[in-house]
């Protein structure tokens, strides 16, 4: 049989241990969220410098080059329609994007983007238009 | 080309670094255009998927506005310098299509949406993507330096 001071360091303990389990069971969540590197999450901007060129103006490109920009070191954008090589020097990757493309007499109309053989930097051509671009370019990325 | 990526992740750092991709999967229906090419009639009922974005399908062509776009699978093994990535779960090409690949200093993202519109691993993926492609510049050849 408890006395009354033992029953109460026994409750006092069992609380104590309670406490201590969901303070280690917070702290493991805390770290393993950090560790997965979520992507709302306050993480350092990634060292790259990207370049983005689409449809100025438009919502869509307001889009991407918001979340660019809140994850990597520097970010540029441009017109895809009035795309230069020259233009992606001193970014390490560029992003070739546009908006919604137009169908015209059976032919997906898209700007005129100009882009060599010889073009080397790292690129992410994106959606119909990216696969107009590799299309171009005889890449097996092209358009199905 | 729908809102979703076929089938389960590869091991490829390009799923891990520097964000971990952590895809919802789904089961959904075996599209029948699959059943229309060679092998199409040894696919099961449903296929694993994964939402990479999510805008609506347009009721008309299925697909989802501004189209995404597929490339025809080939073998990696075949031709150098080039990786599939993720297949996309389609309704009009076949099983196997490519929607996110690599060829050279090339990545293709397949898929349509901003980034606003895609689901947390899709950004997840995309960011990668993005990290990935930056570790292949090509190499200039003498006659275009």
């Amino acid at each position: 049989m408890l006395t009354n001071p033992q029953r109460m360091s026994t409750v006092m303990l069992t609380r104590w241990i309670g406490f201590s389990l969901i303070l280690t069971i917070g702290v493991f969540f805390v770290l393993g969220t950090s560790a997965a590197g979520g992507l709302d999450t306050a993480s350092p901007k990634i060292d790259l410098r990207v370049i983005y060129f689409g449809h100025p103006q438009s919502l869509r490109a307001r889009d991407f080059v918001e979340f660019l920009e809140r994850h990597f070191s520097k970010v540029g954008q441009g017109d895809l329609d009035t795309f230069r090589e020259s233009e992606a020097a001193g970014y390490d990757v560029t992003i070739l994007d546009y908006d919604e493309l137009r169908i015209v007499n059976d032919h997906i109309q898209m700007p005129k983007s100009v882009v060599s053989k010889q073009y080397v930097r790292p690129t992410v051509t994106i959606g119909a238009t990216g696969a107009m671009v590799c299309q171009r370019l005889g890449l097996k990325t092209g358009y199905l | 080309m729908s809102e979703a990526a076929q089938g389960e992740l590869p091991k490829h750092e390009i799923f891990s670094k520097p964000f971990k991709v952590e895809p919802v999967y789904e089961l959904w229906e075996t599209p029948n255009n699959y059943r229309r090419y060679p092998g199409g009639d040894r696919l099961p009922d449903q296929l694993k998927v994964w939402r990479v974005q999510r805008q609506a399908r347009d009721p008309k062509t299925r697909m989802v506005a501004p189209y995404g776009a597929l490339a025809k699978p080939w073998q990696p093994s075949e031709v150098p310098d080039t990786e599939i990535l993720v297949t996309g779960y389609n309704l009009g090409k076949m099983d196997g299509a490519v929607a996110v690949g690599r060829e050279r200093n090339f990545l293709q993202w397949g898929f349509s949406a901003p980034p606003s519109k895609m689901t947390e691993a899709g950004r997840a993926f995309f960011l990668n993507s993005v990290c990935y492609i930056a570790k292949f510049p090509g190499k200039e050849s003498a006659s275009s330096k």
